[in-house]
This record gives C-alpha cells, structure tokens and sequence, in this order.
C-alpha cells in the first residue's frame, strides 16, 4: 500500500470511528454526568489538603483544582483502562478476518482509537473544562502559546495511551485471560499517569521510577504543558521523549502482534 | 422464606463453584481487583507523606473511612454483580424466561452471579481499617465498635440500593447506566474524605438524596469521638433546630453544635438506609410492571 492509500484508509477509518460514537449519546451525558462528580470529588478532596500550606508539589492551591479539572477532562480522550476489542476479537477468531484486510491491522486499531479520543475531545473534554470552570475549579493556561504544544502532547498521550491497551489485550493471543494483566496496568496506569495525584506529590524514588514508565507521558505531560510546569529546555525534553515512546511501542505493538498471528496460524488457524 | 433462601442459595452456590472451578484464574482476577483498587489507598497514604491532616481529620481517621467506604462497596458489588447483565438479558429476552420462573425475578439474577474477584476491594477495605484501628485506640471500644457496624452495614445496603436501581434503569433504556457510577463509584471515592471538605450543594447532596455521607460519615464521626460541630447541617429540619443552637458546657463550643443530635443522628442511619432501599425497591417494582418483552 502506497503511503497516500495509507493516509486516506485511516482517515476513513477515523471519521467512521467518530461517526459510530456519535451514536452513543445518551452514553455520553450519563458518562459526563459520572465526570463531572469525579471532578468535583477529587478537586475539593485534594483542595482541602491545603489548610495552612500554599504549595505542595510544586503546585498552588489554584493549581490542584486546575490540574485535576484538565487531568479529568482528558480522561476520555487519553483513556488508562478499557477493553478495546481485541481480546474479543482474538477469542472470537474474528481477528482471522480483520487480519486479511488490505489495511494494515495496528493502523486501523490505532486510527479507530484516535477517531474515538477526538470524539471525545469534543463530547468530554470541552465540556468538563467548561463545567470546571463555571463551578470556579479551571484556571485559563499559564499562556496561550502552549496550546500547540498541548494539542501535540494530548495527540501522542492519546497514541501512547492506546498503544498500551493494544499490548495489554494482544495478551489475549497467549493468556487465557488477559484480565490480570489489564488490572495491574489499571493500577499502574491510575498512579503513574498522575491521574489520582500529580506525580510530584510522590515521593522522590517513586517519581524517578515513574520516569522509566509511559504512563507519565500519556495524561501527566499534557497536563504539566497546561499548567506550565515545564518550559524551554526542559519541555523540549520531556516530548522528545514522549515521540520516543510513540515510535518505540508503534514498533513494539506490532512485533507482538506479528508474534501473536504466527502463534495464531500455527494453532491450525 | 426458606424457600426463597434455598433458590438464592442453589443458584449462588452454583456461581461459587463455576468460578472456582478455574482456580488460577480466579485468584488472578482477584489480585488484580486488589490491586486496581488498593492504588487509592496507596495514593492515600503517600498524600500523608505530605500533609498531616485533612479538614481537621488525621492520617489514620482518613484511611478508617476509607476502609468503610471499601468494604462496604466491596460487599455490595460482591452481592450485586448479576444485575450486571442486566442490558444483556433485557436485549437478549433471557428475562422473558426469569420471569416465567417460580422465583422472584430479582433473587435469580443476583444469584446468578456471585462474583468472588470482588473480594479484591473487600480484602484492602479490610486490610485499611484493620491498619487504622491498630492506630487508633479509642476507636476499638466496644460502642465505637457498634458505630463502626452500623456505619458499614447502612453504606452497603445505600449501594445495594444504587446497584439495585441501576439495573431497574435498563427496564427503559440500557444506556443510562453509568449515571449510577457517579454515586456508587464516585461515592466512595467522595466518603473516603471527611465530607467536611466539600461544598454545600455536595455535602447536602450526599447527605440526604443519597445518603452515602449520613450512614458512612455520621456513625463514623460517633465511632472516633470527633465532636459535635458538624450537627449544624441538621439545624434546617424543622423542629430540630430549636434543641440544636443549645450549646451546653462539654459540646465543642461552636455554635449550632448539639449533642443531643450528635447521640441520636448516628442511630438513625439504618433507618435511613432502609428508606434508601426501600425507595430503590419501588423502582425496581416499577420498571418489572413497565417491561413488556421482546417478542408478542
């Protein structure tokens, strides 16, 4: 397939993926709905650590309740758990068919998921940080130049993100269940993407292990990019480590499953 | 009666079995429901690294109500997993032959699925009260002890209620689910603090449309001896307010702040539960006698 073949079935794949969402609406306010208290739960519970200290982790008062607003709102978009139907396919022996098609199988799987997260861009995030910031919890970014590079680190977070659900369901071609393995990285995921606490409320040692880890680079960067956390050289940084996880698990993703397929046919597929 | 508890029995002790039946893989998905849950406790006590108290409540206060929050999600889960399928049976018209049977229809689907992985969340709720009342010795006297009973049964009977409910919802639509999640999965991730930290409208919220934070907080604040203060949210039931601006000599001298509630409010939290039930049952009723079936 040339390389502009390529482009437009992705994109197709892409708009149909939004296109399915967009039928799910109710879904989406009762998930909103569910959001929104998990916004507002979390803001208030890490606010009221504040009592007489104005900065913890390197972040304000006002900051914590921003950070959780935008870490909420991305939530969706950069998702840390959720099946993503491979291991059903797998299991069903309906990835035989998949695998047959002229579009390369990690750039459908990858173009579907990305049309899912811009979906969500719309349906989750924006709204979340609207309702954030009527219930007075969002501050603006620290500058409007950062949007390009938020835009550019929620793009990768999101590729990052979802590369680590494919891994985790490919699993399926070897594990009996691949459930295990899906609530550990649930775990994993929660902590060291910064969901439930920014990493620099961490302890030292558990923030240098987290550096080893993708999951800082999924949702913790994008965040840090709003809050301006990170600027010059060390932003500079920190995404070209995150293009380095992008192009290291694309490669990884499929090496494992191009493993998972010759196990696939071997086994009289 | 017996003859309802021995239909509930036979099809949960058939669930038990089947589920044991794949050993290995059982206690996997329970460690790994462990795991998945016990990272907020984890993320709870590495906040303490950094700070002593929230909304005047201690390290180890914080992770008690936790360890309530837990276990009583944990027991309801592990009693309500069946109407999970509810969208499933509803689609599929597996009701239509629930209903055909001799038994409630709501005993066969909860005892169709008896799911031990929630045992998970069960063993680190346990595990954090454990931990925190080794750390809090007036909170192990036999009183505080009854409080802590009456706190844990009421929270599981309100997210049995929810769960309950939730399944009811998929009579009408099977989309709407998760709305529920906002107060099952949100509510313990809310009681987990002192819902002292929370603004009015939640707390309010909370308190009385669905009373996680009465039948978990109330007794609980009884069970450590915490004080009176919080009694003034209670002052706008009529009646109760004219007893309540008394501040006799032993109260914790704020105004507002009774006694007299502080000792009869946390007794009440079974009854509101109950209420709580009671109120989700009716719905449950509801959507059977608004279900049609699949094909006529």
């Amino acid at each position: 397939m040339r390389i502009s073949e390529l482009l437009d079935a992705c994109a197709a794949v892409f708009t149909t993926a939004i296109r399915r969402q967009l039928a799910y609406r109710v879904a989406n306010w009762s998930g909103l709905f569910t959001n929104a208290f998990f916004l507002f739960f979390r803001a208030y519970a890490l606010r009221a650590c504040y009592g007489e200290r104005a900065v913890i982790g390197g972040l304000s008062a006002t900051d914590i309740v921003t950070y959780v607003t935008v870490s909420q709102a991305l939530l969706m978009v950069i998702p840390q758990w959720g099946r993503v139907e491979v291991a059903e396919s797998v299991r069903s022996g309906q990835v035989a068919v998949d695998l047959c098609r002229p579009l390369d199988y990690f750039a459908a799987f990858l173009s579907k998921r990305l049309g899912v997260s811009a979906y969500y861009v719309l349906f989750r995030f924006l709204p979340l940080l609207a309702i954030g910031l009527v219930a007075g919890l969002l501050s603006p970014p620290s500058s409007w130049g950062m949007v390009p590079a938020f835009l550019a680190t929620v793009l990768m977070g999101a590729w990052i993100a979802n590369s680590l659900l494919f891994l985790v369901d490919v699993s399926a071609f070897w594990l009996g269940s691949e459930r295990g393995l899906r609530y550990l990285f649930l775990g994993a995921g929660s902590l060291f993407s910064g969901l439930i606490l920014p990493l620099s409320f961490l302890p030292d040692a558990m923030q240098k292990f987290s550096l080893a880890l993708p999951f800082e680079y999924t949702l913790y960067l994008p965040v840090q990019v709003y809050l301006g956390s990170l600027s010059g050289d060390a932003l500079a940084h920190a995404i070209a480590i995150q293009c380095a996880w992008v192009a290291g698990l694309t490669i990884l993703c499929r090496a494992v499953l191009a493993a998972g397929v010759r196990k696939l046919v071997i086994h009289g597929g | 009666m017996l003859f309802l508890a021995r239909s509930y029995w036979t099809l949960a002790s058939a669930s038990i079995r089947e589920q044991m039946s794949y050993r290995r893989s059982f206690l996997l998905e329970t460690l790994g429901k462990l795991i998945g849950t016990g990272i907020e406790l984890v993320a709870l006590l590495l906040l303490f690294e950094r700070v002593e108290s929230i909304g005047g409540w201690s390290k180890w206060e914080v992770v008690y109500l936790y360890g309530v929050a837990s276990i009583s999600l944990g027991v309801a889960e592990l009693l309500t997993t069946g109407l999970d399928a509810m969208p499933e049976l509803v689609r599929t018209g597996t009701m239509d032959g629930i209903l055909i049977r001799p038994a409630p229809p709501l005993l066969q689907i909860l005892g169709r699925d008896i799911r031990l992985l929630q045992l998970g969340r069960l063993i680190q709720g346990v595990g954090a009260l454990a931990f925190a009342l080794t750390h809090l010795p007036t909170a192990r006297g036999p009183e505080a002890l009854l409080f802590l009973l009456i706190a844990v049964l009421s929270t599981t009977a309100i997210y049995f209620g929810l769960f309950l409910a939730a399944g009811a919802s998929c009579f009408w639509t099977v989309q709407s689910g998760e709305l529920f999640n906002a107060f099952t999965y949100g509510g313990v991730q809310m009681t987990q603090f002192p819902i002292s930290v929370y603004p009015r409208w939640l707390r309010d919220l909370f308190l009385f449309a669905v009373p996680l934070g009465f039948t978990s907080y109330v007794p609980a604040v009884r069970a450590l001896g915490k004080g009176t203060v919080w009694t003034q949210w209670f002052s706008w039931i009529p009646g109760v307010e004219a007893a309540g601006t008394a501040s006799p000599v032993g109260s914790a001298g704020a105004p507002g702040a009774s006694p007299w509630m502080a000792t009869v409010l946390p007794w009440i939290a079974p009854l509101v539960a109950a209420a709580f039930v009671y109120v989700c049952w009716r719905f449950w009723r509801l959507g059977l006698d608004h279900y049609q079936g699949v094909g006529s």
